[in-house]
């Protein structure tokens, strides 16, 4: 298994990957997670990680909208997942809320315009500039991952190791894990079907540019 | 819950309300595998100082969930839903939405508020259609029309009192303006809000007499119940006045609703004769008051204390805001002001703005638009070159959000 970097917008499915790794690679998988505290094998807080043994890595890079983001190393595998920015803004609220007991509609406009912001730096650096610096890089959207999730994990798993796939065990642990969309947004507390509309169209106007498929294309 | 309370550690799974009380201090919360299962058990197993450290880190963290607490808990959150209740029963029915309105702009070679000056007259965005005079019928026409397509309803038509009182243009504007909505097929109201710049009684008792005898018995002038809605500028020269002629002032404001706006954040030590005259009070420049990181609960506190500590009469108001922006002006009064840039963004300050409103409870009277046409603070919502008619319609779509919230809440209450 190679070391592999992952670099997740929060909410894109990050945990769900690294269960299904997890039951795949067994005890290969030595992880390291920033923010969690025993659970893990590693969670130095250091990019990259300073154990030589570590495996698989995550990180947010949440400074990237104040340009002082994770440098992108040419020579580092990197494993880049995303989502529509609304689905995963909305994902990441509860946890704000939950942290901050800030509720109510001001937070969460607050909160939506400041994830978009840093949702579009995200991709501009992760997506779009990644691949012109390092060739070393697999990108996976949480929207490819819940029409495909069979064929999306096949995909990373090749990506992170060179030993032949063992497409049994892989729907095995698929009956165990199951990958299912949350969170619809028709249901969120402060849904405003023109403000989400607003943000789609910024969000979709993005994918245009860089040239990327559009979210809608998975529904 | 139980074995945290024998101070042992957990191996839970991460769905559920596992991870509402534990956290990895005390648990292994981790996805539903039964191999995942046993290897944590098998590592508890194996490592008995795990065992005991995780063991003390769970009972530390449900010792507190006594019978005791768990009854105050519940017992805090029915009188926070009681108070709740209680703000709501003084409730009024359905807000309204309003703007402050300029009526002071001259075009052509006696140009006045479009650039004659750089010291307060300078403007970076223009109308669409260029520069007006606001006594012109076409240009009021126009105005009533697009304060309706943006939902407002009514006007707050700004006059700026100074020594020699006020402009005899700014006087001619209003009146048209009444005329213009009177003769329209709109219900659009008008109120006034009174800026003075001297602390002349005699200025003031003038354009109070105005106001009276001219203004408020026009059918178009705004009403709430019997009376009628004045708001006054919280500046030092109206509060010089106030403290001076107060009992005067009292008398001149008979069947009217004094509104307060300003920059002074309400609070139970502003003096008891300026807390008991007014009946509303709210920022005029909401955005200039702190720190974006502290707008809202100086927004929220000011409109909280105000609707805790007002009589039962009082009207509840709040501003909203597209953004500001004064830094062309190069008067020197404005030097020293902090926050004189605040970016609209897109609509993203004036949507935030609008979510607050929408936070607000108990529901407001009226909200009140900074503004429709002050192009000098760049907080103008008329349709410009700058940014085309996008507020007017984000100003309906609020309107339509407004409503609808209150009516939600309206209905709650039964």
């Amino acid at each position: 298994m190679h070391f592999t970097q992952g670099i997740s917008f929060p909410r894109s499915g990050h945990g769900v990957v690294y269960n299904i790794l997890k039951s795949y690679f067994g005890s290969k998988m030595k992880y390291c997670d920033p923010n969690n505290k025993t659970n893990r094998y590693c969670n130095c807080k250091k990019v990259p990680c300073v154990n030589p043994n570590t495996t698989f890595a995550k990180n947010h890079d949440f400074e990237v909208l104040n340009g002082q983001g994770l440098p992108i190393r040419e020579n580092t595998r990197y494993f880049i997942q995303y989502r529509s920015p609304i689905q995963a803004i909305i994902s990441n609220f509860y946890l704000y809320q939950k942290n901050t007991n800030n509720s109510g509609r001001y937070f969460w406009t607050q909160f939506a315009y400041d994830q978009l912001d840093y949702w579009i730096a995200f991709i501009d650096k992760w997506i779009f500039q990644l691949p012109n610096v390092n060739k070393m890089n697999q990108t996976c959207s949480y929207e490819e991952l819940i029409a495909d999730p069979f064929g999306t994990i096949s995909k990373i798993i090749k990506f992170m190791s060179d030993e032949p796939l063992d497409i049994n065990k892989i729907r095995k642990i698929l009956n165990q894990i199951k990958v299912t969309l949350l969170n619809r947004h028709n249901d969120f507390i402060y849904y405003d079907e023109e403000f989400f509309f607003r943000l789609e169209e910024v969000a979709e106007s993005r994918m245009r540019i860089l040239g990327l498929p559009s979210f809608k294309s998975y529904h | 819950m139980e074995a945290a309370a024998a101070g042992l550690p957990l191996v839970v799974s991460e769905s559920g309300g596992y991870c509402e009380c534990l956290d990895s201090d005390c648990a292994f919360i981790v996805p539903p595998s039964p191999k995942i299962i046993a290897n944590s058990i098998n590592k508890l197993f194996n490592n008995y100082d795990l065992v005991l450290q995780m063991g003390k880190a769970a009972w530390e963290k449900v010792r507190l969930h006594t019978w005791d607490n768990t009854a105050q808990q519940i017992l805090d959150f029915i009188k926070e839903v009681h108070r709740k209740r209680k703000k709501y029963t003084s409730t009024s029915l359905l807000p309204q939405i309003g703007a402050f309105y300029y009526p002071w702009y001259q075009s052509g070679e006696k140009r006045r508020h479009w650039n004659e000056n750089s010291e307060y007259s300078a403007v970076k965005d223009f109308p669409i259609g260029g520069p007006y005079t606001s006594t012109d019928p076409a240009v009021l026409s126009n105005h009533i029309k697009l304060a309706v397509e943006a939902g407002f309803d009514f006007l707050v038509i700004n006059w700026e009192v100074g020594h020699e009182g006020l402009h005899p243009m700014d006087l001619e504007a209003t009146r048209k303006l009444f005329d213009s909505v009177e003769k329209s097929s709109y219900s659009l109201k008008l109120a006034i809000m009174i800026c003075f710049k001297t602390e002349s009684f005699i200025v003031f008792k003038r354009y109070m007499d105005i106001l009276r005898n001219e203004f408020i018995i026009r059918p178009s002038y705004l009403k709430k119940g019997k009376q009628f809605p004045v708001w006054y500028f919280l500046n030092n020269a109206f509060i010089g006045t106030f403290y001076r002629a107060y009992k005067k002032i009292e008398s001149l404001n008979q069947n009217i609703i004094p509104i307060a706006v300003g920059a002074i954040v309400y609070k139970p030590s502003v003096p008891k004769h300026i807390r008991k005259f007014f009946k509303g009070w709210q920022f005029y420049s909401p955005l200039q008051i702190c720190l974006p990181h502290d707008w809202y609960s100086y927004w929220m506190n000011n409109y909280d204390v105000f609707c805790e500590h007002s009589s039962p009469d009082s009207i509840k108001t709040f501003t909203i805001c597209p953004g500001y922006d004064d830094t062309q002006l190069s008067n020197y009064k404005r030097k020293d002001e902090l926050f004189r840039k605040i970016p609209r963004s897109g609509l993203k300050t004036y949507d935030i703005m609008q979510a607050a409103a929408l936070d607000l409870n108990p529901i407001p009277d009226l909200v009140v638009v900074t503004s429709f046409n002050e192009f000098h603070e760049n907080t103008h919502l008329e349709p410009s070159t700058a940014y085309g008619d996008m507020y007017i319609k984000a100003t309906r779509r609020f309107k339509e959000k407004l409503i609808a919230s209150a009516n939600k809440i309206n209905y709650m209450k039964g």
